[in-house]
């Protein structure tokens, strides 16, 4: 059988899998323009130069909701699901069901993302041309890749029970700290001291770039890749330990 | 459920192959020096008692385990490239599905993974899942789950199947079906290598059956020797003494009774009456295979510590 074929199988099955579970649907898909509508839809209205970078913002929280549930409770399910093992007797290597993952994670970011700008446009004096969207969609694609790295740590380290929990209490004050939510210098002062080293700030800046229409943010992006790094070192690690473990 | 064609290379190898296997666990040898080949379209049964290494020996074939010594080849080839278990299905040992796919999403899924594999039209018939197509794996009852298992080890149109436990859970009814398409598979030329705790399944299903306790096999044959050495009946009557009779010697007293295990029962029977023994309270039971298994198992045991008795005697 050709690799792509399984690809293809594996992504249409995970893609139906989650379209079906609300408990992955609802924070992913629904949670970036509730909360937009909540928080930023009065300033976003109301400082209509200053629109795009807040839902630019949005979106890059709409991308790391999706990094965490997708890779961090979404592995951490399938770890203990007997199903992932009988997969791997399956004739295919481990390639074609990441891959699969990673598409269903890009559809679905694609999905937040789109449905957070659909509502914007509609409600908001927002307006991006097909470059900054371009540049913002780069931006958002490259700066979920430590995110996801991040994810699959996670989700080969805690339980399926505790991994919602965890993903959320990590990934939620990494959001608002990193000026997400509300703009960088609204921030508390101690907030804003530390804010400029967090991944997230770092993810923030490279897109709201893109929507400046500025030149890419050196210290930023090179900060992000770092942290990528680091994370897909742990994940890498997590996985070979579960690995050992598991199908010694 | 026709084979399909394969390459030459993988055509005359044998199905299983496994050559001073063993594995560890720890301090458990889950699996300790196991030889055993699987031919071309052969059928074998795998009996033993539950913790015996019969689940630890399939993950070692599947590519699920590695063996700590010796060697183990699907099809001639190691069970961890996925171009060996392409020729392979295998059933799911437990049913949690992903909830939200469909039976006829998840036999797709994993018929997706083989070059030829079979219609599913075909796989729902045979394993009566009719009716079920479009129903949700969350909605299945465990009889259903089952059921979509073994389908699955078959989906693939494989040359050789692995079934653990294929039929616990099953009831009568989807036994006989579940049956009945293993011996076709099985007649069109596919091999069968299963695990069971019932003489009858291995019977209905297998050629040959193998014997397995405490990682090593103990004994095996064709279905028929083991059965004739192994479907024993157990005698129990209230007599005054153990008669000194033929086929009596193992007899023991157990409550007053005498107890006997014999693969003739009557024969001893006719023997107590022939010689007026006195006797009540007359009950013959069958032995299941498993009871015999095990206390063919004892004996080896008990043997083996004798003898490593002995030799520490004779050292001394």
């Amino acid at each position: 059988m050709k690799i792509s074929g399984i690809w293809t199988a594996h992504a249409v099955a995970e893609l139906r899998q989650l379209l079906r579970s609300p408990g992955y649907l609802v924070p992913t898909l629904i949670f970036p323009t509730m909360l937009f509508s909540f928080f930023s839809l009065s300033a976003a209205n109301q400082f209509p130069q200053a629109a795009p970078r807040i839902v630019a913002s949005w979106s890059v929280y709409a991308v790391l909701g999706v990094a965490f549930y997708q890779f961090g409770v979404g592995f951490a399910q399938q770890r203990e699901m007997h199903w992932s093992t009988y997969l791997r007797t399956l004739p295919t290597g481990p390639a074609p069901l990441l891959f699969a993952q990673l598409s269903a994670a890009v559809t679905f970011a694609m999905m937040a993302t789109g449905l957070l700008w659909a509502f914007a446009l509609m409600t908001t004096p927002v307006s991006i041309d097909t470059g900054q969207a371009v540049r913002l969609a780069t931006a958002l694609a490259l700066g979920a890749i430590p995110f996801a790295g991040f994810g699959i740590a996670i989700g080969y380290s805690v339980s399926a029970r505790a991994a919602v929990p965890v993903a959320n209490l990590i990934y939620l004050p990494l959001a608002y700290a990193g000026g997400l939510w509300v703009p960088p210098h609204r921030l508390p002062d101690a907030v804003q001291q530390v804010s400029p080293s967090l991944p997230t700030r770092m993810f923030g800046e490279v897109a709201w770039a893109a929507v400046d229409g500025r030149a890419v943010p050196l210290a930023a992006a090179g900060g992000l890749a770092a942290y990528g790094l680091v994370f897909l070192a742990f994940a890498a690690w997590r996985y070979r330990q579960e690995e050992r473990r598991r199908y010694r | 459920m026709g084979i399909q064609k394969i390459g030459a290379d993988t055509t005359d190898s044998p199905v299983a192959e496994l050559s001073g296997v063993a594995k560890r666990f720890g301090d458990i040898n889950a699996v300790d020096g196991i030889d055993l080949t699987v031919g071309p379209g052969e059928a074998v049964a795998f009996l033993g008692p539950n913790g015996a290494g019969k689940s630890t020996t399939i993950n070692l074939l599947l590519g699920l385990l590695r063996p700590n010594s010796g060697h183990v080849a699907l099809f001639g080839r190691s069970p961890w490239l996925p171009a060996a278990r392409r020729l392979v299905g295998a059933t799911p040992q437990e049913t949690d599905f992903p909830p939200n796919l469909s039976v006829a999403e998840l036999l797709g899924l994993v018929a997706a993974h083989f070059p030829a594999p079979a219609p599913i039209q075909a796989l729902l018939r045979d394993f009566g899942l009719d009716g079920l197509t479009g129903r949700h794996a969350a909605k299945l009852s465990g009889g259903e789950r089952r059921r979509l298992a073994l389908a699955m080890a078959f989906a693939g149109n494989p040359r050789a199947v692995f079934l653990d436990e294929p039929t616990t859970g099953l009831d009568v009814e989807a036994r006989q079906t579940f049956w009945h398409a293993v011996r076709r598979y099985h007649q069109g030329g596919g091999a069968v290598f299963l695990t069971t705790h019932y003489l009858e399944e291995a019977e209905a299903l297998a050629d040959r059956v193998v014997l397995i306790d405490r990682g090593r096999i103990v004994q095996q044959g064709a279905v028929a020797e083991i059965k004739a050495r192994f479907a024993v009946k157990r005698l129990r009557f209230r007599a005054a003494a153990v008669p000194d009779l033929p086929g009596f010697a193992e007899a023991r007293l157990v409550d007053g009774r005498v107890v006997v295990d014999s693969p003739d029962t009557d024969a001893l029977v006719r023997s107590l009456i022939r010689a007026d023994i006195e006797f009540d309270d007359l009950e013959v039971e069958p032995v299941s295979l498993e009871d015999a298994v095990v206390s063919v198992f004892r004996d080896d045991r008990a043997a083996a510590e004798q003898r490593t008795d002995n030799g520490e005697t004779a050292d001394r």
